[in-house]
């Protein structure tokens, strides 16, 4: 905003000098020769590298001239001689060409759409080319680059901070959740989709940004279509803000339109033709043929390495295993090497994919091969050169949600016919490839739809709902979604909301809805952490929070589980799951941070080093939000007041994630009555009545994970309106709960706690007098 | 009005009661018994605990197919919110683009089937939340399909084999047996005449030789009964009426240990006795009569017999082993031969000449 006021007055001082081609834009930015203003300005010197540049008015060859210099103008230094190394490979990449053309697109349109495939350097490059046509650093702005995955942001950033040759978390920095590494120098950020939205919701007209770059917008995941649509409310308001969308696939004449007809530019990438093969017949086993494949093409192809498409981390290690061992069995064969990739993979061992592939066992010989084992990360947002063979067994592990049984998994699904051609694309990135389908090319025809479903229709929309509203967005019915979701699943959102007292029964944001928005939490996790001091217990509801929100602290080699399992069982706790999470975090504090600790008690040491950092970001959220820190007096009883405060904030929560054990043992779920049972990896050592879990997962089995044991008068003391029994359907946790609220009203609330064993012994000899009679009946 | 007393009004709603307590019992009292019986197994069958697994997959089934409905609390604040109930969501505009991923995308294999219809078309957004779909083992792509393809086919292929062998198998079956029961009665009828023949054959030989010693005669009648007494053998697929007539061919009594076993063979003739034949009641009668008579001679015989080896009962002879429709061959074979008489003439000639001239042929065929 000071920059507009800076320019509209030197505007007035040079008055008669405009551009005639840049009629386009408002009189402020229509100057010619605005080098003196820039320098007066920017108080740059005369002889500066970019003393000449007009923001939003520069040419390619100024850029270019700019990065060949020998002052980095950001930092005033000298060039390195690494610099100059990364800055010729630069050159090098197929974006490189389009600069002019992209220059031209960008300075004449508000937004533009680029297409190009992964490798031609968007990623990279096109956010520098902003750099230097838009200078934010002379406006006192950023610019944002979003990117679906918190690793590609900060391996993105961490390059591009090696190609400007500053220091990462300077100029360049990245920005996901509970991780900032920025400064107040930083012109270019790399940062999660999440995190953008999220500083919308401070901040909605993105005034701290001079443009947006939403990059892999082809992926659709929840964030980047709610920041597509936000955009088309923010351009209104803010004209001097750029908006770039990049994908790397080509249905992007979606985006087009979304962005009423933006101009459309498209980076070809560096592709050689490839040849795609189909089975004739379908496979009966995708893991078995691909595995086969994998060694058929060993065995018999030229020097090339291999990229296999599977699901998920069990299949993909066990693939490994198998390629490795039956390929080390061939006389005939060349060395192999085969490397796993998942998102859940420590980087280091991620970054192993980038190895050479080894040398021929003799001079000569067969040629060594690497193979990577991937999966769908490897299908857009990571290039692996060497690439020639591409298996694609047609599947991969895709979230679903369903609002009327509020399920929410991952589960194994045939891809897209857009994702099968992105896939094959991948073999044709350094010469002429080969792409081995796993299925028949009627089976692609037929079976494969034709874009994977983007994200906002197979999530739940708690977070959406209510970032939304905290951005001010009232009217949800009408947004512009670019793909609007099931009315169902914004029922359920809004439901959720309601209950947990973050909006009204009219919808709109309440005060406690505006506080758990400013949590980059789920909800139910936010409002559990913002009512835990009411139970005295903050300090421990935030440790468990923190540990809900990394990957699973507890190690389970397969080689190993037993003694993994045994590791696991001293810190389990009899109630439950979730204050097991807290004994281990304990644990691991007590034994000072220790990595050999975590490695001898099968604990993920990263992880539990994540979720200490995580617990230090929400400590800040807390004191921000000035919310008590405190803690119950230690007390080792499972059932005393320590404990049992911390189970009545995780109820606080959670009260409607709910299951209700039958009396033929398994369990089902409060309201939307689904049989479930408890997770093998459960440590509740007893058959509990109710309990809370915090995900209902669906494989085979319908599955509750991670849960703990609750009463049932908790649950009708914190949460009365949800368990409101007239909206209950018929199952015996109604029958139950109507006998405890009569008990309840007949007898006064007093000594309620003392009774409390009593009455479940009771309730325990009254349910076996039922299954008496029963049997008797049945005889 | 006094009917008005004694029947309810067809108005009323007690008329209208009346008849609906009714119904269920007559539909009960009408259903046969296998109706009920199955009806009894499916109410056991729905009365057993299921499977977890059933009942897991079964209220999944039914919770995804249950819409969200008015009185749930999310829904009203929709409602509120301008939402219009069976409406989508998103900006009226987008209505004009009917081109989206999700519209385009109507696989027909494995696919959910429900979610080209839950798509609006003409904008493109969801009505109804995609369906589930999860996937078991480790099928390739177009596995699951194509296995339900060829269990399909499989149904088929069974469908009309089942069809094909009722069709072809019944009606042959029926064929078959009607010509086997036209086969016995014709045995049944031959040997009938058969037996009369040689009775009387042996009455003529009897009153010629009435001077002649007791002894050779009843040797002698045995032996010319042998000829035939194979003919007489009891035998299952024997119809009542030839049971009834074997015990009095010559020589039966021979081969039958009376003492053992005629009250056997007077059990089985009663068991028949229910039989509707009315010939059958005369030839037994007769047959009782006939064995009286020859049960004279017994001791004779038996001694005669001896050397001969007679065929023991329970023993089956050649003649009893043989297809319903190669006996009658053989009686009618016998007949010819014997008596001059042909089956399918049914007449009697006066002796091989004259009966291969007169007689068109020794076979049905022929006639």
């Amino acid at each position: 905003m000071s920059d507009s006021k800076k320019r509209s007055k030197s505007s007035k001082e040079d008055a008669p000098k405009e551009n005639p081609y840049l009629a386009h834009l408002p009189p402020s930015e229509r100057l010619v020769g605005g080098a003196s203003t820039a320098k007066n300005d920017y108080g740059l010197a005369a002889n500066h590298p970019l003393a000449n540049f007009v923001i939003g008015a520069t040419t390619a060859q100024q850029g270019e001239a700019a990065e060949e210099g020998e002052i980095n103008p950001f930092t005033n230094k000298p060039f390195s001689d690494k610099y100059r190394k990364i800055l010729a490979g630069r050159r090098k990449l197929p974006v490189n060409k389009h600069r002019k053309e992209f220059l031209d697109l960008v300075q004449n349109n508000q937004v533009v759409i680029l297409v190009g495939e992964t490798g031609s350097g968007k990623t990279t490059q096109i956010p520098q080319f902003m750099v230097f046509d838009d200078l934010p650093a002379f406006k006192g702005k950023k610019i944002a680059c979003t990117q679906p995955r918190r690793l590609a942001a900060m391996s993105v950033a961490q390059r591009v901070a090696e190609e400007m040759d500053v220091v990462m978390g300077q100029e360049v920095g990245y920005n996901i959740r509970f991780e900032d590494c920025t400064s107040e120098r930083t012109m270019l950020q790399y940062m999660t989709d999440g995190m953008l939205l999220r500083e919308a919701m401070n901040d909605p007209l993105l005034t701290r940004y001079s443009a947006v770059i939403l990059d892999e917008a082809h992926d659709r995941t929840l964030s980047t279509d709610i920041l597509m649509g936000l955009m088309k409310e923010i351009i209104k308001k803010r004209p001097d803000l750029k908006v770039v969308v990049m994908s790397a696939t080509l249905d992007a004449g979606k985006f087009q339109k979304y962005f009423d007809d933006a101009p459309l530019m498209s980076v070809p990438g560096r592709t050689f033709p490839v040849e795609i093969y189909y089975t004739p017949e379908p496979e009966s086993d995708y893991l078995e043929a691909a595995i086969f494949t994998a060694l058929q093409i060993h065995r018999t192809e030229d020097a090339g390495d291999i990229l296999l498409f599977l699901t998920g981390e069990e299949e993909i290690e066990d693939a490994c295993r198998k390629i490795k061992a039956e390929a080390d069995q061939m006389p005939d064969a060349g060395p192999i090497r085969v490397y796993p990739l998942y998102s859940s993979l420590p980087p280091q061992a991620q970054k192993r994919i980038y190895d050479d592939a080894p040398p021929p066992r003799t001079t000569g010989g067969r040629p060594g091969r690497k193979v990577v084992v991937s999966t769908n990360l490897a299908e857009t947002s990571l290039t692996i050169d060497g690439i020639v063979y591409v298996i694609d067994p047609g599947f991969s592990k895709q979230k679903v949600y369903n609002p009327r049984i509020r399920v929410e998994s991952l589960l194994v699904s045939p891809i897209s016919k857009a994702s099968a051609q992105q896939r094959s694309g991948r073999a044709g990135r350094t010469r002429p490839g080969k792409c081995f389908r796993l299925y028949t090319e009627n089976a692609f025809m037929k079976e494969l739809i034709e874009t994977t479903y983007p994200e906002i229709l197979r999530s739940n929309l708690g977070t959406v709902v209510l970032q939304l509203k905290k951005l001010g967005i009232d009217d949800l019915v009408h947004f512009d979604f670019m793909d609007p979701p099931a009315p169902e699943t914004l029922m359920r959102a809004l439901e959720l909301l309601n209950y947990l007292g973050a909006l009204d029964d009219d919808g709109n944001m309440t005060p406690l809805g505006s506080i758990m928005a400013d949590f980059p939490l789920d909800p139910q996790l936010a409002k559990m952490l913002i009512t835990s001091p009411k139970y005295g217990c903050s300090n421990e509801i935030m440790t468990i929070v923190s540990l809900l929100n990394v990957p699973l602290v507890f190690m389970r080699p397969p080689d190993q589980r037993k003694m993994a399992d045994e590791a696991k069982a001293q810190f389990s706790h009899p109630d439950g799951d979730h204050l097991t999470l807290l004994n281990v975090y304990h644990a691991y504090k007590t034994s000072g941070e220790d990595q050999k600790w975590c490695y001898d008690n099968f604990c993920n040491y990263r992880t539990l080093k994540s979720a200490d950092n995580v617990r230090t970001q929400l400590k800040r959220y807390m004191e921000r939000a000035d919310l008590d820190l405190v803690s119950l007096p230690f007390d080792e009883r499972p059932k005393g007041p320590y404990y049992t405060g911390i189970r009545k904030a995780l109820c606080a929560g959670y009260f409607m994630q709910v299951a209700h054990q039958e009396r033929s043992g398994n369990y089902l779920t409060v309201k939307d009555n689904q049989v479930v049972r408890l997770h093998p990896s459960s440590c509740l050592d007893h058959a509990s009545e109710w309990v809370i879990y915090n995900e209902f997962v669906l494989t085979n089995q319908n599955y509750i994970r991670t849960v703990s044991e609750v009463r049932a008068e908790w649950l009708l003391d914190i949460a009365p309106g949800y368990f409101e029994l007239d909206s209950f359907p018929n199952c015996e946790g109604k029958r139950v709960l109507e006998k405890l609220i009569m008990r309840l009203k007949s007898s006064s609330s007093r000594e309620r706690d003392d009774d409390e064993d009593e009455r479940r012994k009771s309730r325990k000899s009254d349910r076996g007098d039922r299954d008496r009679k029963d049997s008797k009946r049945r005889r | 009005m006094s009917h008005q007393d004694e029947e309810e009004d067809y108005m009323s709603e007690a008329f209208l009661n009346s008849l609906v307590a009714e119904e269920p019992a007559k539909s009960k009292s009408n259903m046969s018994y296998s109706e009920r019986r199955r009806q009894k197994e499916r109410e056991h069958l729905a009365n057993l605990p299921k499977p977890l697994h059933v009942r897991e997959k079964e209220a999944r089934e039914q919770g995804l197919e249950k819409e969200i409905g008015e009185d749930n609390k999310g829904m009203a604040m929709l409602l509120k919110m301008g939402f219009k109930k069976g409406g989508t969501l998103g900006a009226s505009k987008s209505a004009s683009e009917p081109t989206t991923a999700s519209t385009s995308t109507s696989p027909s294999g494995s696919a959910p089937p429900s979610t080209t219809s839950l798509i609006d078309t003409d904008g493109g957004a969801l009505r109804a939340p995609l369906a589930i779909q999860i996937k078991q083992g480790r099928g390739g792509l177009g596995m699951d399909t194509s296995r339900k393809r060829q269990a399909e086919e499989a149904l088929q292929r069974q469908e009309q084999e089942v069809h094909r062998v009722f069709d072809e198998g019944f009606r042959g079956q029926k064929r078959d047996q009607f010509e086997l029961e036209k086969r016995k009665r014709q045995l049944g009828a031959a040997r009938a005449i058969c037996m009369r023949l040689d009775a009387k054959e042996a009455e003529s030989r009897l009153e010629q030789e009435s001077d002649e010693h007791c002894a050779t005669t009843a040797t002698r009648t045995a032996k010319d009964g042998r000829r035939s007494n194979r003919f007489w053998w009891i035998d299952d697929s024997m119809p009542d009426e030839v049971l009834g007539t074997k015990l009095m061919g010559p020589g039966a009594e021979v081969l039958v240990d009376l003492d053992q076993d005629q009250d056997k063979q007077t059990a089985e003739v009663r068991a028949f006795d229910h039989s509707d034949d009315e010939d059958g009641d005369l030839e037994r009668n007769k047959a009782k009569r006939v064995r009286l008579d020859s049960s004279v001679s017994q001791e004779v015989d038996q001694t005669d017999l001896q050397d001969e080896e007679p065929p023991k009962w329970g023993e089956r002879p050649h003649f009893a082993q043989l297809e319903v429709h190669e006996k009658l061959e053989e009686v009618v074979a016998y007949l010819r031969s014997e008596h001059s008489y042909c089956f399918w003439c049914s007449a009697q000639y006066d002796g091989p000449e004259d009966i291969s001239e007169n007689c068109p042929g020794k076979s049905e065929d022929d006639h």
